[in-house]
C-alpha cells in the first residue's frame, strides 16, 4: 500500500466533499482540466498532494504527454526496413550500413526562445544532443530551423541575434558541427519565433540504449552538472499560449540556463561510460527534470522506484522538494546500474568534472515513492503518470483554407517580372551571414555543409559510404492548404536528398501548431498530420519520431502550421555528390515541366499579401524524377544540381547566379502565362549545370524516362537573361538578398563578404 | 618502439577540446604513430611531436586558452622543445602555447567580433624558411585551409612589421584583424608552431582540401631524417 503523502495535510482537517473542491480548485489554476483532474483522483483512489498536482501538471502538459495530439501521430507510418528505433525511443535510429547507424531527431525549442532567444535557443540544442546521447549515438551533425516574422524588423534583428548565437555558441563549443538549416520569414510568426534543432548521431546498432528501468535492487544515478532553481515546470509553461512582451520578461524563471562546457563534459563522460558498467537504461533530463526521467523509466520497465531527494547534488541550498524534482536544470541524465557498479560509474563521472549521486533505487511496486528529509512527498503509480493522461478533448472544425479562387487578374502579370523576382529576393535573405557563425566542419566528416549542397552530406567513419540529411517544410504553403502543404514539404525533402543522390529513408518530424484549443486550429493540425501521413505512406516511408510544439501564438494571433522535416537518406558514393556552384560555359537545364498555373507560392503573398491557392504537390512525379536524379549522380554527368524551391524557377536561379557571381543567357517556352512559369512553385523540378557533352546524354536519358527536360542556356557573363521577360545584372540580385547590412555580426560573423575569398 | 618511418605523436586532451580526434586522425594519415593524452597527466616522453587541438578548454573560462596554460602536461612542453621536440597547436591549441609564453603575442577577440567558420586562402611566407613544419612548403605557395573561432586576432607589442617578419602563414584576405594578417606564429627555433587555421580539417580532398597534410609531412619528413642520421 502506497503511504500518503504528508503534504496532503492541508486538506485532511476540511470535510471530504470541500477538501476535493479544494483540490479540484488547485488541480485548475495549475492547468489542470477538470476531466484530468477526475482522471488522476480516480487513478490515485484519493485525493492528490499539492506537489502530486504539480506533477501531474507537468507530466500531463502537452509537451510531455501529447494529449492532443497522440491519436493523431499514431496514423503516421512508424516502422519500415532500417528502422532500428521508431517513435516512443529518446531518438529514431536507422541503418545505414556498413555495421553503422544513424540517430537521429528534431526538437523544438520555440516559448523560451521567444522569452530568453539565447539561452532558449543554446539549450533547445543541448537537449536534442542529449537525445541522440542517450540512445547510445554520438553526436555528429546538428541542424536548425528558424521562422521569424519580417527580415529586418528590430524585434527580429534581437530575436535573431539572440537565437543565431545561443545555436553557435552551444554546438561550436560541444564540437558538434551545425552543417545546414533554413530560416523562413513570414508574418505569421509576429511575436512567435520558431527554433527547431535537429542532430543526428553515429552508432553501431549493438550499442542502442533503452530508457525501460529493470531489474530490482537496481540504482538510478544522476550524473552532470548539479541542480538548481531553473526551469520548474517548463514543460507546463510550454503547453501554454505566450503573452505580451511584458508578460513574457516575467516568465524567464522558466528558461533553462545551458553551459556548453558541461553538456561537453557530460557528453564525453556518458559516451565513454566502460561497457562493464552498463547502464542498464539511460535517460536525459529535460523537461519536468528527473520527475520525467523516474517515472518515464519506471513506467517503461513497469518498476517502482524510491527516490532520494536528499541525495540530489544541489547547486544552491533549501531548494523545495519539489524544485528538486521538477527542476529543468540543464546537463543531467539518469542512469541505471547495478548496485555493484555504482562506486565506479560514480567515479568515472567525478573523473570527468561532473557531479554523480545514487537518487533512486528499483523496486517491483510499480509506485515512485519520493522522499525528502524523512518524509514522504509523494507517492504515485508510475503508469498513471507517466502515460496516464487522458487524451484531450477539445472540438475539432473544418481548417479554413486560403482562398482557393484567383482574381481575373491572377492570369496577367501585375509588374514587371525583374521588378518582382528582387521583391521576392528580398523576401529571402542570404542565410550565409547565420551560418558562418557555425563551425561546420568540426568532426571531419563534413562532405557538403550550409549552402555547398542540395543538402548536407556526412561520411562514415574510414568510408567511401555516407549519408545526407535535409530539413523542409513551408508553414506559408500549409497556411494556404494544410495536408498539400504538408505533403510539399515531403517533395521537398525527396529533392533535395535526390540531389545528391540518396533516397528518403526516414524522416523526424518538429510539428509547430498554434492552440488546439481553437477548433479551427486543431483541424489544422489534424490535416498536416494527414497530409504528412498520406504522402509518407505513398513514398513508402516511416517516421522515426519527432516533436509536436503547441500553443505558438500571440496576442498577433496563430502561426501559420509549420512541419519542419528533417529527412535522412544514404549517399553510397560520397565522391560522387555533385557540386554547387556555377560557372562560365556551363550548360544550364531544367528537369521537371514548366506549368503556368496559379499555385500557392511565395509569388501569391507578395502580390495579394496573402497565402492563397493550392500547393502543387505531385509526389509520384517527384520520385520519377528522384529516381533519374540518382543516375545522374551515380553517373557523374552533372556538374551541379538545384532543386527548384521557395519563389519558383526564376528565383532559384536568381539566387544560384548571385551566390556565384556569374549570370546566363537562358529561354523558356513561354506559356500564356509566363509570369507562373518564373515564380509559380511547382512540383518535382531540378536544375541541372553540366559541360556541353553532357547535354545530349542528360536529355535523351529524361526523355527516356519520361520526364520534361528543358535545356534553358548557358552560364557567363555579368547578368541573368531569360529572353524576353528579364535582364537583371547579377550584383543588383545579389544586392536583393544582402540588403540588410545590419546582418552582418549578427550571426557571430563579420561583415562577411568584404572579407570572404 | 616505433618503426623509424613511423614517429610518435601526442595530441594533449583538455577538458572541454573537440579537436583531437581530427588531429589524431591526420597525424595517423601523414604517418605517425599518434595517441591521446589527458593534459592532466605529465607529459609522457619519447614522443617528438607534440600537439595541441582545438576547442574550448574550460569554456573559454577568463580568456580563451588560459587556463589550460597551466595543466600539468603544458608546464612539461618547454622542456620539450628544449630537447629538439616539435610542438603545434591549433586554434585553441595555439591560443594555449600563446597563453603558456611558448609562443610570443597574444591571441584576442575577432575584429570584427564573433566566432567565423570559413574556407580561407593562406600563404606561406619567407619566415618559414628553416622550419621543419614548412619543410614540404616553399614560400608563396597557398594553402587551403577552414577556419572556426572567434580569439583568433593575433597581436604583438613590436608591431606589423615585426609579425610579418616572424609569421609563416598569411591570410590572403584577413578574416580577423590579425596584425600582419598573419595566420600562423613560429618561435626562434622553428620547432614551435601555433595557427588558426584547422590543416588537421585539410587532409582529405573529398572533405575540402588536403593540403593541411602538407605540414605534417614537413614534420614527418624532419622527424624520420633526423632519427636516419
Amino acid at each position: 500500500m502506497s503511504a500518503r503523502p504528508a503534504a496532503t495535510v492541508s486538506s485532511d482537517s476540511l470535510p471530504p466533499s470541500e477538501a476535493a473542491d479544494a483540490s479540484e480548485r488547485l488541480a485548475i489554476s495549475m492547468g489542470l482540466l477538470p476531466h484530468e483532474f477526475a482522471a488522476i483522483t480516480r487513478g490515485l483512489g484519493r485525493l492528490p498532494s499539492a506537489a502530486e498536482l504539480a506533477v501531474f501538471t507537468g507530466l500531463w502538459s502537452e509537451h510531455c504527454a501529447y494529449k492532443s495530439t497522440r491519436s493523431l501521430l499514431a496514423t503516421l507510418p512508424r516502422s519500415g526496413a532500417g528502422l532500428l528505433a521508431g517513435p516512443g525511443h529518446h531518438a529514431g535510429v536507422v541503418d545505414v550500413g556498413e555495421g553503422w547507424a544513424v540517430a537521429f531527431k528534431i526538437e523544438s525549442h520555440n516559448h523560451p526562445s521567444a522569452v530568453e532567444p539565447y539561452q532558449g535557443a543554446a539549450t533547445g540544442v543541448g537537449g536534442i544532443l542529449r537525445d541522440v546521447i542517450a540512445q547510445g549515438a554520438r553526436p555528429v551533425a546538428l541542424m536548425d530551423f528558424l521562422c521569424f516574422a519580417e527580415p529586418d524588423s528590430p524585434q527580429v534583428r534581437r530575436l535573431r541575434r539572440g537565437i543565431v548565437a545561443g545555436i553557435a555558441d552551444y554546438g561550436n563549443s560541444v564540437g558538434v558541427p551545425n552543417v545546414g538549416g533554413r530560416t523562413l520569414y513570414h508574418p505569421g510568426y509576429r511575436g512567435k519565433p520558431l527554433v527547431n534543432a535537429l542532430c543526428a548521431g553515429l552508432i553501431r546498432p549493438e550499442g542502442l540504449r533503452v530508457a525501460a528501468a529493470t531489474g530490482v535492487g537496481n540504482v538510478l544515478l544522476l550524473v552532470g552538472a548539479a541542480t538548481g532553481r531553473d526551469g520548474v515546470l517548463g514543460a507546463a509553461f510550454a503547453s501554454e499560449v505566450l503573452g505580451s512582451p511584458a508578460e513574457n520578461q516575467a516568465r524567464r524563471s522558466h528558461v533553462q540556463v545551458g553551459n556548453p562546457f558541461f553538456g561537453k563534459l557530460l557528453m564525453e563522460a556518458v559516451l565513454s561510460l566502460p561497457p562493464a558498467l552498463g547502464p542498464i537504461a539511460v535517460q536525459d533530463l529535460g523537461a519536468c527534470g528527473l520527475a520525467c526521467a523516474v517515472f518515464e523509466m519506471a513506467a517503461l520497465g513497469g518498476v517502482g522506484m524510491e527516490v532520494d531527494l536528499d541525495a540530489v547534488p544541489l547547486r544552491e541550498p533549501d531548494l523545495s522538494p519539489l524544485a528538486i524534482f521538477l527542476s529543468e536544470s540543464q546537463e543531467r541524465f539518469a542512469l541505471l546500474v547495478r548496485p555493484q557498479d555504482r562506486a565506479a560509474a560514480c567515479r568515472h563521472f567525478e573523473q570527468h568534472g561532473l557531479c554523480a549521486a545514487a537518487v533512486a533505487v528499483v523496486n517491483d511496486s510499480g509506485q515512485v515513492r519520493v522522499r525528502h528529509r524523512g518524509q514522504v512527498v509523494m507517492d504515485l503509480p508510475a503508469a498513471l503518470v507517466s502515460g496516464g493522461a487522458p487524451p484531450s478533448r477539445f472540438a475539432i472544425a473544418p481548417p479554413v483554407l486560403g482562398e482557393p479562387t484567383w482574381p481575373a487578374d491572377a492570369a496577367a502579370p501585375h509588374a514587371p517580372h525583374g521588378a518582382t523576382l528582387l521583391s521576392l529576393l528580398a523576401l529571402l535573405p542570404d542565410p550565409e551571414p547565420i551560418y558562418t557563425g557555425f563551425d561546420q566542419t568540426v568532426g571531419n566528416r563534413t562532405v557538403r555543409g550550409p549552402g555547398a549542397a542540395a543538402c548536407a552530406v556526412l561520411r562514415l567513419p574510414e568510408s567511401g559510404r555516407g549519408f545526407a540529411l535535409s530539413l523542409t517544410g513551408r508553414g506559408d504553403l500549409c497556411a494556404a492548404d494544410p495536408y498539400l502543404g504538408a505533403q510539399a514539404g515531403l517533395a521537398e525533402a525527396v529533392r533535395r536528398l535526390a540531389c545528391v543522390g540518396s533516397q528518403l529513408l526516414a524522416v523526424t518530424d518538429g510539428l509547430n501548431f498554434a492552440s488546439p484549443r481553437d477548433p479551427q486550429e486543431y483541424g489544422r493540425i489534424a490535416r498536416v498530420i494527414a497530409g504528412l501521413g498520406d504522402g509518407l505512406r505513398l513514398l513508402g516511408v516511416p517516421v522515426s519520431g519527432g516533436n509536436v510544439s503547441l500553443y505558438n501564438q500571440s496576442p498577433e494571433g496563430p502561426i501559420p502550421p509549420t512541419p519542419m522535416i528533417g529527412g535522412l537518406g544514404i549517399v553510397e558514393h560520397v565522391e560522387r555528390v555533385p557540386g554547387y556552384r556555377l560557372q562560365a560555359g556551363q550548360q544550364v537545364l531544367l528537369l521537371g515541366a514548366i506549368p503556368d498555373d496559379p499555385v500557392a507560392s511565395l509569388y501569391t503573398r507578395l502580390r495579394w499579401g496573402q497565402d492563397r491557392g493550392r500547393p502543387a504537390c505531385d509526389l509520384p512525379a517527384e520520385q520519377r524524377l528522384a529516381d533519374l536524379l540518382r543516375q545522374v549522380v551515380d553517373r557523374q554527368l552533372a556538374s551541379a544540381l538545384w532543386p527548384v524551391t521557395i519563389g519558383g524557377l526564376l528565383t532559384t536561379l536568381a539566387k544560384i547566379c548571385a551566390r556565384n557571381s556569374i549570370g546566363a543567357s537562358l529561354v523558356l517556352p513561354l506559356r500564356p502565362r509566363p509570369h507562373w512559369q518564373l515564380f509559380g512553385e511547382y512540383s518535382a523540378q531540378v536544375l541541372v549545370a553540366c559541360a556541353a557533352p553532357q547535354v545530349e546524354i542528360l536529355m535523351a536519358l529524361a526523355r527516356h524516362q519520361d520526364i520534361p527536360v528543358h535545356a534553358l542556356g548557358e552560364a557567363g557573363g555579368t547578368r541573368l537573361q531569360v529572353t524576353g521577360l528579364v535582364d537583371l545584372p547579377v550584383a543588383e540580385l545579389r544586392a536583393a538578398m544582402t540588403h540588410q547590412a545590419g546582418e552582418a555580426g549578427e550571426a557571430g560573423a563579420g561583415p562577411g563578404a568584404a572579407h570572404v575569398s | 618502439m616505433s618503426p623509424a618511418s613511423q614517429p610518435r605523436a601526442t595530441v594533449l586532451v583538455f577538458p572541454g577540446s573537440n579537436g583531437e580526434h581530427d588531429l589524431l586522425g591526420a597525424l595517423g594519415r601523414c604517418g605517425f604513430a599518434a595517441s591521446l593524452h589527458p593534459a592532466s597527466q605529465p607529459l609522457p616522453t619519447g614522443s617528438p611531436l607534440v600537439a595541441l587541438p582545438g576547442g574550448f578548454s574550460y569554456g573559454d573560462a577568463w580568456r580563451a586558452g588560459l587556463l589550460a596554460s597551466r595543466a600539468p602536461a603544458v608546464q612539461d612542453l618547454a622542456r620539450h622543445v628544449a630537447g629538439g621536440g616539435l610542438l603545434l597547436g591549433v586554434c585553441n591549441g595555439f591560443q594555449i602555447l600563446v597563453a603558456a609564453g611558448l609562443l610570443p603575442g597574444a591571441l584576442t577577440f575577432n575584429q570584427p567580433a564573433g566566432f567565423q567558420h570559413r574556407w580561407v586562402e593562406v600563404e606561406v611566407s619567407a619566415a618559414a624558411g628553416g622550419s621543419p613544419w614548412f619543410a614540404a612548403l616553399s614560400p608563396g605557395e597557398r594553402l587551403r585551409l577552414p577556419i572556426a573561432h572567434a580569439q583568433g586576432c593575433y597581436l604583438h607589442p613590436d608591431g606589423e612589421a615585426w609579425v610579418q617578419q616572424r609569421a609563416p602563414l598569411l591570410y590572403r584576405q584577413n578574416p580577423n584583424g590579425s596584425q600582419g594578417a598573419a595566420a600562423a606564429m613560429l618561435d626562434g627555433s622553428g620547432r614551435v608552431l601555433g595557427l588558426m587555421p584547422h590543416p588537421e580539417r585539410a587532409c582529405d580532398a573529398l572533405l575540402g582540401s588536403d593540403d593541411g597534410c602538407r605540414l605534417f609531412l614537413g614534420a614527418w619528413r624532419h622527424l624520420t631524417q633526423r632519427s636516419a642520421a
